[in-house]
């Protein structure tokens, strides 16, 4: 395009082609009115959802955690806490013992907490 | 048909009956400011379905704000279409950070007398303009097609930005320059070519 007056004429266009309004959509428009019109007895809920504006809610949400490598990470460290606290600790009872010096020997040492717990029903 | 009285009264008068409980009122607005609010998320999202979710997202922020709202403040327009703007940036800054979400939608052309060739070649530059403009950064967008689509002037343009009327010029100028370099390849896909000719045989 080599002149204004042919970019003037595209926008002059476009300003004239109204965006058809369709009728669903006036339909949610008209029901989330009712919904919260002042004095109705209607949920003051919206009716119909609106998919993508949830989903880009929730995308700032997870990158206001940093994004998805941060939420993972935090998601395992959440994971392992549970695990360390739930599990057993007597397995590191021989550590205990060769530090207090009530021991001098060990034959074995196994440093990750038993889990017989969380394969025990009731 | 007879003429509703409500036809006559400002889109404030109407906010203001809706707020009071007024069952038309809700219907009348939204035939008058909805579809400008639709057609200026389109421009910007190039994207129906995410347009829709925007215009009734904007809406819903009016019927709630209404019994709040003070007469003579602020133009109904005027504030839907700062709604519409910070919407928009908060969902294009979302799906800047999705993948592969395609966003090739221009508004649809509304059907005319003229003849089929006539009327594709409309939908070609109407899609043409479109893609031109998803290219423009996202200021510049907002302000070529509040400017020379939706016809607001640069102190309403910079009430809706946020922005000084100076930095609005220099932004719509800008734009407009970067969508004419856009464009200047296509003048004969468009059809331009056979315009320029018919004006000369005139």
């Amino acid at each position: 395009m080599d002149d204004d007056m042919d970019l003037d004429a595209l926008l002059a266009q476009a300003a004239a082609t109204p965006a058809a309004l369709s009728s669903a959509l006036t339909a949610r428009i008209l029901d989330d009115a009712r919904a919260v019109q002042p004095g109705l007895p209607f949920s003051a809920l919206p009716s119909h959802p609106r998919p993508y504006l949830l989903r880009a809610w929730i995308s700032e949400f997870v990158a206001g955690l940093g994004g998805g490598p941060a939420l993972a990470g935090l998601s395992l460290a959440a994971a392992t806490g549970l695990f360390l606290g739930v599990a057993d600790p007597t397995a590191l009872q021989s550590l205990t013992l060769l530090i207090a010096g009530e021991t001098t020997e060990v034959a074995q040492m196994d440093l990750l907490p038993a889990t017989d717990i969380l394969w025990t029903e009731n | 048909m007879p003429r509703d009285p409500l036809d006559e009264v400002s889109d404030e008068t109407l906010l203001a009956l809706y707020a009071d409980g007024n069952a038309v009122a809700a219907r009348l607005l939204t035939q008058r400011v909805a579809p400008r609010v639709f057609g200026y998320a389109t421009r910007l999202l190039a994207d129906r379905a995410e347009a829709e979710d925007v215009t009734q997202e904007a809406m819903m922020r009016l019927w709630r704000i209404a019994p709040q709202w003070r007469a003579g403040e602020a133009q109904i327009s005027t504030w839907l279409y700062r709604v519409v703007t910070n919407l928009c940036t908060d969902l294009k800054r979302a799906s800047r950070r999705r993948p592969g979400v395609a966003l090739d939608d221009a508004p649809e052309v509304a059907a005319t007398s003229a003849s089929a060739v006539s009327t594709l070649m409309q939908a070609d530059r109407m899609t043409a303009l479109q893609r031109a403009l998803d290219q423009l950064p996202e200021r510049q967008r907002q302000a070529v097609v509040l400017r020379h689509i939706e016809g607001l002037t640069n102190p309403q343009i910079a009430q809706i930005m946020d922005l000084g009327v100076e930095a609005v010029e220099s932004l719509t100028a800008r734009g407009k320059r970067a969508l004419a370099a856009l464009l200047a390849g296509r003048k004969a896909d468009l059809g331009y070519d056979d315009d320029a000719d018919e004006r000369e045989a005139v």
